[in-house]
């Protein structure tokens, strides 16, 4: 891992929340706006699950590990707000 | 071995022998409390209209003998023999991590006493069933301190699992002997694991719900029943609380049934003579079950609250699709004795009988998971029957035929063989008069403490009353039995069974020298299983001749001894009694803390790795795969309280505008700052993989102060916002909604913060007394995952609170 990857992932959070708060003002669709910002908050957790808690270096299993609950997180997510109607 | 060294012996002991007996008697004791209270049922149910118990001491007993009995008992005592005998099976000389096994039975007995402490206190204990189900459990109906002692007994208990399954699964993972690979694991150390992996995932999802229940009991927050939250149009939180719950309690149900199985498949083998049939189905199946299927079918307990009939449908499939993977099992143990030939020793007897109970039970399950025929059994003793086929029957004997099957191996002698079959004969009637009378209650509604005399109620309850005084008499037999076996059992020999599972063959030399039946008891009864294992030495791990680790340490239990003060008090906060105690408690935790922090400092108390066969993960140090597992269960946990949030939040219209409540310049250059800390922490792993100690210092630094700005800006946040109205007690009921969400989860992430800081400090005392080089800094590396892992969760926090 060398300093000039963790500073640019450091600065793509950085401009990943910015991309957050402009969209959240400037988008009026609210429907756009909540999938775009998701998808900015679910990158910046990649790169930080990627390149600051080294999972790319680590045992596939390791992968896994993390991938397990992110589908039961999914799943419960889905269903929860699925139960309401 | 005088009064004084046997306490400080189990007080301070880490030896995962001992912590094994420890939940071993400590579940048992609970078992009873549980039994007793199902006696008290049964009694009231004898008879029509009876009065020997009133509706509100009925509510309890039925309350309390549920969530002792599944949580207190059954769970517990597998988690016993998880401790005795996974390490002996995988050839290691204990479990990952001594001091955190430690721990977590403390937590599980403070669970308990606080539980049991309910019924002694003003108004008694909970009366909303082992469910809780809100609204039932809220101040509202609930009200008073026994409830909320009950309900923190339950929170402590489910962390003292979560860490629990940490330990345990780093331990397979991680500690096997050479040659241990995974396709010679024995059948009872993979279910283990199996068991382990599932309350790993669910447990998180019960301390969320409890999370959110103590709150509204302890803080006030307006989760549940806050009347201004309940007038608003379209919401109904009990359906929140009802998809928490079950999440947690469907897997649990396999968690509770697992180990029977585990036990049942390693013993299968040493009475037929023969390997068990279909093993790799077998394991494959249980994975299923496990991973994909346990934490997918929870909604089946949810079909009378209104859910979509296309979700209704979704779950009756994956209800109805559990069972194969189940019957694959089932098979394979029929296989395996039709294919043998059958010794009917005592184990083996509890072991068939426990896979006759759960075919029964299983059976039953199956009419359940469809939503028409739910309708008609949901709430009757119909349920009661099926689940106490499985969870009781198949468990109990399961974990029965578990204590018969390795008691020489604790004791070294021999039980009375005749005794246990006579035990087993006269408990499986026992069991079946109880319960196979009830299946026939479908018109019966559970939970109510009487019934009129209409047709043959009557009689159908009498006979399961007399199976229930059977079924719990005739445990004193099993008693009788292993005090006997204990204290004047003949030897039994170095492998009784003739199994060639590693516990049988290791460290025989251990117990064949004190295995005689003229041995006289050492300090009283239970200073007799203190000689199981050697008495430890304080201070540093040692290794005793037989290669077993002895190491001894007070903080896990004095930390418990401070969390418990702290939680007997908070209910009766704020009077002066409640807030003493708090103090109190306060006060041992945190110098329980420093002390346990001295200890690490000075390296009093270290543990070597060992271990030969790590694959997958051979390339990982212990504790880093330690710190991945409990990550993995802090998804769940966080994850749980934003689909908690989304739940509240979808469900009513005109959620408050974010930018009409926060300061969004502020909170946005308050993440700048979080998300710079997370930079600024993985310079310093960085740093220290490349020997730079004093870079490594200096990143820490910068990571201390960032994450200290981070927390001031967020605490004069909070300030401001309820200066302006923003609390969880305002007239604006969805003011109290959003706020309740917005504190609790910004203030448990903001815990987390503190937890960081204060290891922060830690690390760099340690760092400046040269503990970290090059080669050494796991510390470095694990608070690395743990403090990126904090950002992650800002990272969502930020967007659905500030944002949208």
């Amino acid at each position: 891992m060398r300093n000039s990857v963790l500073v640019s992932v450091w600065l793509y959070t950085l401009v990943a929340v910015l991309a957050e708060v402009y969209t959240s003002q400037n988008v009026s669709n609210g429907l756009t706006a909540a999938a775009a910002i998701i998808a900015f908050a679910l990158s910046q957790a990649a790169a930080v699950v990627i390149f600051y808690m080294d999972i790319k270096d680590e045992p596939g299993s390791v992968l896994l590990m993390v991938l397990v609950p992110v589908m039961f997180l999914a799943g419960l997510l889905i269903s929860v707000v699925a139960s309401l109607g | 071995m005088d009064a004084a060294s046997w306490l400080r012996r189990w007080i301070t002991t880490t030896n995962h022998k001992d912590v094994g007996l420890l939940y071993l008697f400590t579940s048992l004791y609970f078992g009873m409390a549980g039994g007793a209270l199902a006696l008290l049922m049964r009694v009231q149910l004898s008879v029509p209209n009876n009065n020997f118990l009133s509706a509100l001491y009925y509510d309890q007993a039925v309350t309390m003998h549920g969530l002792i009995m599944i949580l207190w008992f059954l769970s517990p005592l597998a988690i016993a023999f998880f401790n005795y005998l996974v390490p002996l099976q995988i050839g290691a000389k204990d479990l990952a991590f001594p001091r955190l096994n430690a721990l977590s039975y403390w937590l599980f007995l403070s669970g308990g006493i606080l539980a049991i402490t309910s019924f002694f206190v003003p108004g008694g204990s909970a009366a909303s069933g082992w469910t809780t189900y809100q609204p039932l459990s809220s101040p509202t109906f609930q009200p008073g301190p026994g409830p909320t002692l009950v309900y923190v007994g339950l929170l402590l208990l489910a962390v003292s699992v979560t860490l629990g399954s940490v330990n345990i699964i780093t331990t397979i993972l991680w500690m096997r002997t050479k040659g241990m690979g995974f396709s010679k694991l024995p059948m009872f150390t993979w279910f283990a694991l199996f068991t382990t992996g599932a309350m790993l995932y669910a447990f998180p999802t019960l301390i969320a719900a409890f999370v959110l229940n103590v709150s509204d009991r302890l803080l006030g927050t307006a989760f549940f029943t806050s009347p201004a939250v309940l007038s608003i149009p379209g919401i109904d939180p009990s359906i929140l609380w009802d998809n928490l719950f079950w999440f947690f309690g469907h897997p649990e149900v396999y968690i509770v049934l697992l180990p029977a199985f585990g036990v049942i498949a390693n013993i299968i083998p040493s009475f037929t003579g023969r390997p068990l049939s279909g093993r790799n189905w077998i394991i494959i199946s249980t994975a299923l079950v496990v991973l994909p299927l346990s934490f997918g079918v929870w909604m089946h307990h949810m079909f009378l609250t209104g859910i979509p009939l296309s979700l209704q449908e979704s779950f009756d499939v994956s209800t109805e699709a559990i069972s194969i993977p189940f019957g694959i099992i089932v098979i394979s143990f029929i296989l395996s004795l039709v294919r043998g030939r059958i010794q009917f020793k005592t184990p083996f007897l509890f072991a068939l009988g426990a896979v006759v109970l759960f075919i029964i039970g299983g059976i039953m399950g199956v009419f359940l998971s469809s939503p028409v025929l739910d309708r008609q059994f949901n709430g009757s003793y119909f349920v009661v029957s099926h689940f106490h086929y499985v969870m009781v029957g198949a468990t109990i004997f399961g974990l029965i035929a578990a204590i018969y099957y390795w008691l020489p191996r604790m004791t070294g002698r021999m039980y009375k063989e005749s005794l246990g079959r006579v035990h087993f004969v006269i408990s499986f009637i026992g069991f079946n008069v109880l319960y196979g009378p009830m299946s026939l209650l479908s018109d019966m509604p559970r939970r109510v403490f009487t019934y009129p005399n209409t047709g043959d109620l009557s009689i159908v309850n009498q006979i399961a009353t007399l199976g229930s005084f059977i079924f719990v008499f005739v445990q004193v037999l099993l008693a009788y039995n292993v005090v006997h076996t204990w204290f004047r059992g003949p030897p039994a020999g170095p492998n009784p069974w003739g199994s060639s599972d590693l516990e049988w063959t290791t460290d025989a030399a251990e117990r064949t020298p004190t295995v005689t039946s003229e041995t006289p008891p050492v300090g009283g009864w239970i200073g007799q299983l203190a000689a199981s294992t050697p008495a430890p030495t304080p201070g540093a791990a040692q290794v005793s001749s037989h290669g077993e680790f002895h190491h001894t340490s007070v903080r896990p239990f004095t930390l418990t001894l401070g969390i418990t003060i702290f939680f007997l008090g908070a209910p009766f906060y704020p009077s002066a009694s409640g807030l003493a105690a708090m103090i109190v408690g306060a006060a041992v935790v945190l110098y329980t803390m420093l002390s346990w922090a001295r200890d690490d400092l000075g390296e009093k108390f270290s543990v070597p790795d060992e271990g030969e066969e790590r694959y997958p993960f051979s390339a990982l140090p212990k504790v880093k795969l330690g710190m991945w597992i409990f990550l993995s269960s802090e998804v769940i946990l966080f994850g749980s309280l934003f689909a908690a949030y989304l739940f509240l939040r979808e469900s009513v219209a005109g959620w408050p505008i974010a930018s009409s409540i926060h300061d969004i310049p502020l909170g946005t250059a308050n993440t700048f700052i979080l998300l710079t800390s997370g930079f600024t922490m993985a310079m310093a792993v960085l740093s220290i993989r490349n020997g730079k100690q004093r870079d490594m210092l200096l990143w820490l630094a910068t990571t201390f102060v960032l994450g200290s700005v981070f927390m001031g800006v967020k605490i004069s946040e909070w300030s401001n916002l309820a200066s302006g109205g923003f609390t969880i007690t305002s007239s604006n009921p969805m003011y109290q909604l959003a706020g309740s969400a917005y504190y609790l989860l910004v203030g448990l992430h903001g815990a987390h913060v503190v937890a960081g800081l204060v290891i922060m400090l830690y690390l760099m005392k340690k760092t400046i007394s040269g503990a970290y080089t090059k080669e050494s800094h796991g510390a470095i590396e694990n608070f690395g995952l743990y403090w990126a892992f904090v950002d992650i969760v800002w990272c969502f926090i930020f967007p659905l609170f500030y944002l949208l």
